[in-house]
């Protein structure tokens, strides 16, 4: 079974994203903080597939991680979701998520079918 | 000028000329770089997040110079708007079939396509140099 890491810091919106992906058949892990998105990621045997990372969490960088996985995990396909943030233009984040090679960015709000189909085709499928 | 201080000068003195020429296209015709920024938006943006105020938060601007541009941007054809099907004070914008023909001459293109000729690790190295630079100058703030 495909398993995806979610990385959301909002609660409601982990939730939704999460059972939106359960319901297409995937194995869903979820992380609500930096902390856990690298226990999830780099520690143990994650055995992950894709990570759907929030670039913003509770104001940390969800940029940090997208850079420690192109070093350490740079086979891991990530789909970067961002609505913008407070003192910097999504502008920005946009294109250093494309520097480091996310899959796609999904900008917030999207529906359920984007997020689908931003899955699938990270997976290549 | 110090020694030190001509080197990093003149570094930022080709990065400022790059830039620039990128925009060659000049006149009252002209596509302006804001309103490519905005393209760009509109093109990449998720079906609901095609908003002024998703515009305003990508340039990172206020709502009022995002509303010029979707303005001169709807004036010129290349975007339209659409009802928002969940905000009734809102609108939806996307790009027309001109607004796409836009795009395939976006003026970054041909920045991108210059960096192709780049060997790979002096590309990742190039990459992890703006975007330090992007992040001191973001945390320098504003110009003097």
């Amino acid at each position: 079974m495909t398993t995806v890491l979610i990385v959301e810091d909002e609660n409601l919106l982990l939730k939704t994203l999460s059972t939106i992906l359960k319901r297409k058949g995937y194995d869903v892990k979820t992380a609500a903080t930096s902390a856990e998105a690298r226990a999830a990621i780099f520690e143990g045997d994650s055995n992950l597939d894709l990570l759907v990372l929030d670039i913003w969490l509770a104001g940390h960088s969800g940029l940090d991680i997208l850079r420690e996985i192109k070093v350490n995990k740079p086979d891991l396909p990530v789909i970067v979701m961002s609505g913008g943030s407070v003192g910097r233009p999504l502008e920005q984040d946009v294109a250093i998520a494309d520097v480091y090679g996310a899959a796609t960015v999904l900008i917030k709000p999207f529906q359920a079918d984007e997020l689908v189909a931003a899955v699938q085709s990270a997976l290549g499928r | 000028m110090s020694q030190r201080n001509q080197v990093e000068y003149g570094i930022a003195s080709l990065y400022e000329q790059v830039a620039r020429s990128v925009y060659e296209e000049r006149g009252p015709k002209a596509i302006h770089p804001v309103q490519w920024s905005a393209l760009r938006y509109f093109q990449r943006a998720s079906s609901q997040a095609g908003t002024v105020s998703g515009l305003a938060k990508f340039l990172g601007v206020t709502s009022g110079p995002a509303s010029r541009a979707v303005a001169s941007l709807v004036k010129r054809g290349l975007i339209e708007p659409r009802p928002h099907p969940e905000d009734r004070r809102s609108m939806l914008y996307r790009l027309t079939a001109t607004g796409q023909q836009a795009m395939t001459n976006d003026p970054i293109n041909r920045l991108a396509n210059a960096l192709q000729c780049i060997d790979a690790q002096d590309k990742r190295t190039f990459g992890a140099v703006i975007i330090k630079l992007a992040e001191v100058l973001g945390t320098q703030g504003g110009g003097e």
